[in-house]
Formats: C-alpha cells, structure tokens, sequence
C-alpha cells in the first residue's frame, strides 16, 4: 500500500506513528484527465500527414511546422500539468492521523490532517461501470463536531481497503485511547 | 517587418514563457515531491521534448531566412 518510490523521510512523523498507507488516485483517472490532451498532441501530426499531399510554398510549410510544434508545445505543458496535479495528489493514513493533501493547481495545495479519534465515519462510493470493474472508487470521511474537517478522495484504488485499514485504527481508539 | 523576423520574435517569447513554466513544474516537483528520482525523470522528459519542439521552431524560422 505504500508507493515504491515513497521517501518516508519527508514525512515528519510523530513519535509512535507508524505508516499505514500512502494513495495516490487510480492510473485511469489520470488516463481520462490526460487523454483529451494526448488527442490534441497528435492532432498536427496527423494534419501535416494530409497537408503534404498539397503543395505548399516553403514560407506556408514553415509556418505550419512553426505553428504545429507551437500547439504540441502547449498540449505538451498541459499534460505535464495534469500529471503533477496527479503525482501531488497523496492520502496518508498513518495510526494517528488521515493526511489528504490535494494538489489543485500549480500554487493552489491543500493539506488536510484528520485525527484518528475524531473519525466518525468512513464512506466508500463506486459508482460506473469503469469505477466497479477497474475497483477505484470516492473515499470519505467524516468527523466529530460542528467544525470538524471531512475529507474525500476521488477515484482511490481499493477504497474498501482503505475503508477497513481506517477503521480497524479507529475501532483501536476507541477500545482503547491512548494517554496523552 | 519579415515573417522569419517576425517567428523569432515570437519564438522568444515562447521560449520565456516556456522556461518560466518549466521552472515553476520543476519546483513543484523537487519542493512537494516524495521521491526525487520521479522529480528528475518529470524534468528531463519535459525539458528534453520542449527543447526538441522549440528546436523544430526554430529551424521552420530559420529556414524562412
């Protein structure tokens, strides 16, 4: 449950936290995000296939290839910003706490800390036939108090798993609270 | 003014905003990142394919020379 390339180190855990899971969302989240740009990456290829059927003078020949590379140029940028969208998006449950850290936008990140003895409810969504048959689905947890803080998280793979690993913690806090 | 004069201004300006983009990927990417092996893979395949791309540009302006 823990990514491979997961460096524990920048993590400031406190002592005594241990880390349960570390989530990203599930790859076809990504896919679905990134494919409109992937179509419109290959979209000059594909139009410079048909135009050097016609014959064209070497300035509209530059300028198409000038103007082509310019808009893969762009889709390239948007890609890579749906992916870092992606890559910064994490859900860490270690046995004190719930981190949701969602990256929104370049310059736009929000971390959540949910404790382990406010937890209340954990609900788990699979709604589709892509979210049923590929097993991702939305995660969310709700907690104690007016002001209290939920959390969700779209399109987490395995959100049972996720669900039971959170509530077997919570179910461990209130048998037994720890000492502060 | 002539169209190649006019693709190399432009392309600089393209090339600015590029950099400038990149940069702020890049610091995302090193400052938020938990691995830094994904950081410098990210930033070389995105530096590396806009080079490419900005070279192409410059070579159809060249080319109008």
């Amino acid at each position: 449950m823990i990514p491979s390339d997961f460096n524990i180190d920048e993590l400031n855990l406190q002592p005594g936290e241990t880390l349960l899971s570390v989530m990203r969302k599930h790859w076809f989240v990504l896919f679905i995000h990134i494919l409109p740009f992937g179509v419109v990456f290959f979209l000059p290829l594909i139009i410079l296939s048909v135009l050097s059927s016609i014959t064209m003078s070497p300035t509209q020949m530059a300028l198409t290839i000038f103007f082509s590379s310019f808009w893969m140029l762009i889709s390239l940028t948007a890609m890579f910003t749906i992916w870092t969208n992606y890559y910064l998006d994490l859900w860490i449950v270690t046995n004190k706490r719930i981190i949701d850290i969602e990256q929104k936008a370049l310059f736009n990140r929000e971390i959540k800390t949910l404790h382990m003895k406010t937890v209340q409810d954990v609900q788990v969504d699979v709604v589709g036939i892509f979210e049923t048959f590929l097993k991702f689905g939305t995660l969310r947890v709700q907690t104690a108090g007016t002001g209290g803080t939920d959390a969700k998280i779209v399109g987490i793979p395995k959100p049972e798993l996720e669900r039971d690993i959170i509530m077997h913690e919570v179910n461990l806090y209130r048998s037994s609270p720890p000492t502060p | 003014m002539q169209v190649s004069t006019m693709l190399f201004i432009l392309l600089l300006f393209i090339f600015t905003i590029f950099m400038i983009y990149g940069a702020v990927m890049m610091y995302h990417w090193f400052k938020y990142s938990m691995s830094t092996v994904v950081s410098i893979y990210a930033s070389i395949s995105y530096m590396g394919l806009g080079f490419v791309l900005l070279f192409i540009m410059l070579t159809a302006s060249s080319s109008l020379l």
